[in-house]
């Protein structure tokens, strides 16, 4: 399972964005709020903090897509061979 | 026995109430206290609230009552065709000589042998560490599907439906249906829980059914549920009948609901919270303002040390006009200005370097202000330092030669000299003389010591 990821790496890596794409919900939550803190401790150079702030802006983008969808959906299963199947969808 | 019957003669008749009521001295004394197991044929509860029935059993009946104190404490509804165990002693209704039980105790037959089964088995896989505390599973902070072992009917799936539609709409759910009591029911639930883990569909489940009698929830205590849910793939959520019904399905199980809403409401966090989580760190990432502060402020500093150093130039500068009285001219004021300028410049650039990054329009237009400011206050600088010069040049100007010729003295030099004394002349030298307007040339004829 892929864990958030450290801040400091990230700012440095060319493959950030990608990077947060892959992440889970919890865990890009978690990298997320690691930005935010590291950002506002005003510790951070310009440009890392402006960095920052557009992979910040990513991150919300893709916790957004994660929590998008449209109805509940409710499918039935049934045991086929063994196996557990949709029957109804 | 010490009965009063044995007192009668021959020629003595009880009435019927004596009989009755030796019937009963009898009884009670014989029968103290009796407990009988049967089933319910009839029932019925009028308004008085006592309890009238009939116990039987294959071969036999008898009448029962129970009155209204320990008739309305009955754990369990009570009706035809449930075997009961009593306890009570019998007696004889005297007003219609009917012999009937007054029960004062009443459980359903069986539920004392489930309860010793259920404990029996508890203790066995409590043994084998079942239940050990240490091997159960966190729940996903956000499941991408939920599984549902239940009954495809009444409200349980509806329920469950209804909670997460509320918290987390977007979520898929997978019903794997089965029946949730009677013959083969266990096996059903231990078969579903397993391939459902199996299907990768899901990466949390909630098993469960609504409330019933003990007997009613006695899958969810059935080895082979108990061992299925432990042996889950994912982590198992059960919620089975009410908050005080306890199952063996729910001390194995990774997390206990009190009912089969609860579990749905622990599957999932709740999406509006969620969001306003989101936006709220949005927020505080978008307030550049405040990050951005540390970085205004040593900007500022910056800004600053370059002021002083520049204000200590032009004071150094102002010292050395200030010595070099006779010297006009030997500063210019354009040169200073230059030197400025060339600072400014350097300034310039290096906020720019600063800021050539940055794509935020107002992260650009914080830095602009900045720089703004900066600029303004160094002209403003510029102006007054120019001032100064101009004023000291005046002055300058003020002591000078010129001024002392403009009041009718003249210099008097030789071979480009200032004579001082007349010991440094000879008779038939040649003097330039200056005066405030035009020169003239002259001989030495005479020189008086």
């Amino acid at each position: 399972m892929a864990k958030e990821i450290n801040v400091e790496k990230l700012l440095g890596d060319v493959e950030a964005k990608s990077k947060i794409e892959g992440l889970s919900f919890e865990d890009g939550m978690k990298t997320l709020e690691g930005l935010v803190t590291s950002v506002e401790s005003g510790s951070l150079a310009l440009e890392k903090a402006v960095q920052s702030y557009e992979l910040g802006a990513h991150l919300v983008d893709h916790l957004r897509k994660l929590l998008a969808g449209a109805e509940q959906k409710l499918q039935l299963l049934e045991k086929r061979d063994g196996r557990a199947v949709v029957t109804k969808g | 026995m010490n009965s009063p019957v044995l007192a009668l003669t021959e020629a003595q008749y009880l009435s019927v109430t004596e009989l009755n009521r030796l019937l009963n001295a009898c009884l009670e004394m014989e029968f103290p206290l009796v407990r009988v197991e049967g089933e319910i044929s009839s029932i019925s509860r009028p308004a008085s609230g006592h309890l009238y029935l009939s116990l039987k059993d294959e071969s036999a009946q008898i009448k029962g009552v129970m009155w209204r104190g320990p008739a309305t404490g009955l754990g369990f509804k009570i009706e035809p065709g449930i075997k009961v165990q009593c306890e009570g002693r019998p007696s004889v209704y005297q007003a219609r000589g009917d012999l009937q039980i007054v029960i004062s105790k009443m459980v359903p037959a069986g539920e004392g042998l489930l309860q010793k089964k259920f404990l029996e088995l508890k203790a066995k896989l409590e043994r084998e560490g079942l239940f050990d505390p240490t091997r159960k599973r966190k729940l996903p902070f956000l499941p991408k599907a939920i599984g549902v072992v239940t009954s495809s009917t009444g409200a349980v799936i509806r329920d469950i439906m209804v909670k997460l539609q509320e918290r987390m709409p977007q979520i898929p759910v997978y019903l794997f249906p089965v029946r949730v009591q009677g013959e083969g029911s266990a096996v059903e639930i231990a078969e579903a829980v397993k391939l459902l883990g199996e299907s990768g569909l899901v990466d949390v489940m909630i098993v469960g059914r609504g409330g019933g009698s003990l007997e009613d929830l006695w899958a969810f205590n059935e080895e082979v549920v108990v061992r299925a849910i432990f042996a889950a793939r994912v982590p198992v959520i059960s919620g089975v009948g009410h908050e005080t019904d306890i199952t063996l399905a729910d001390y194995v199980a990774d997390v206990r609901a009190p009912t089969p809403t609860a579990a749905a409401e622990m599957s999932v966090p709740k999406a509006s919270e969620l969001f306003a989580r989101i936006s709220e760190l949005q927020t505080r990432i978008a307030q550049y303002d405040r990050w951005l502060q540390p970085l205004v402020q040593r900007v500022d500093e910056l800004e600053l040390r370059l002021l002083s150093q520049l204000a200590s130039g032009v004071e150094r500068q102002r010292l050395k006009l200030a010595t070099l009285e006779s010297r006009v001219g030997a500063i210019e004021p354009t040169k200073l200005i230059g030197i400025i300028r060339g600072k400014l410049a350097l300034l310039e650039s290096r906020l720019t370097r600063a800021v050539s990054k940055e794509r935020i329009d107002a992260l650009g237009s914080a830095v602009q202000r900045l720089s703004d400011r900066l600029q303004f206050r160094f002209s403003e600088l510029l102006n007054s330092k120019i001032k100064r010069i101009e004023f000291l040049g005046g002055k300058l100007e003020a002591i000078g030669p010129r001024q002392v010729l403009a009041r009718g003295y003249s210099m008097v030099a030789t071979e480009g000299k200032a004579v001082r004394s007349s010991k440094e002349l000879n008779i038939g030298q040649s003097l330039e003389i200056t005066f405030f307007e035009g020169e003239a040339l002259t001989t030495v004829t005479k020189v008086i010591p």
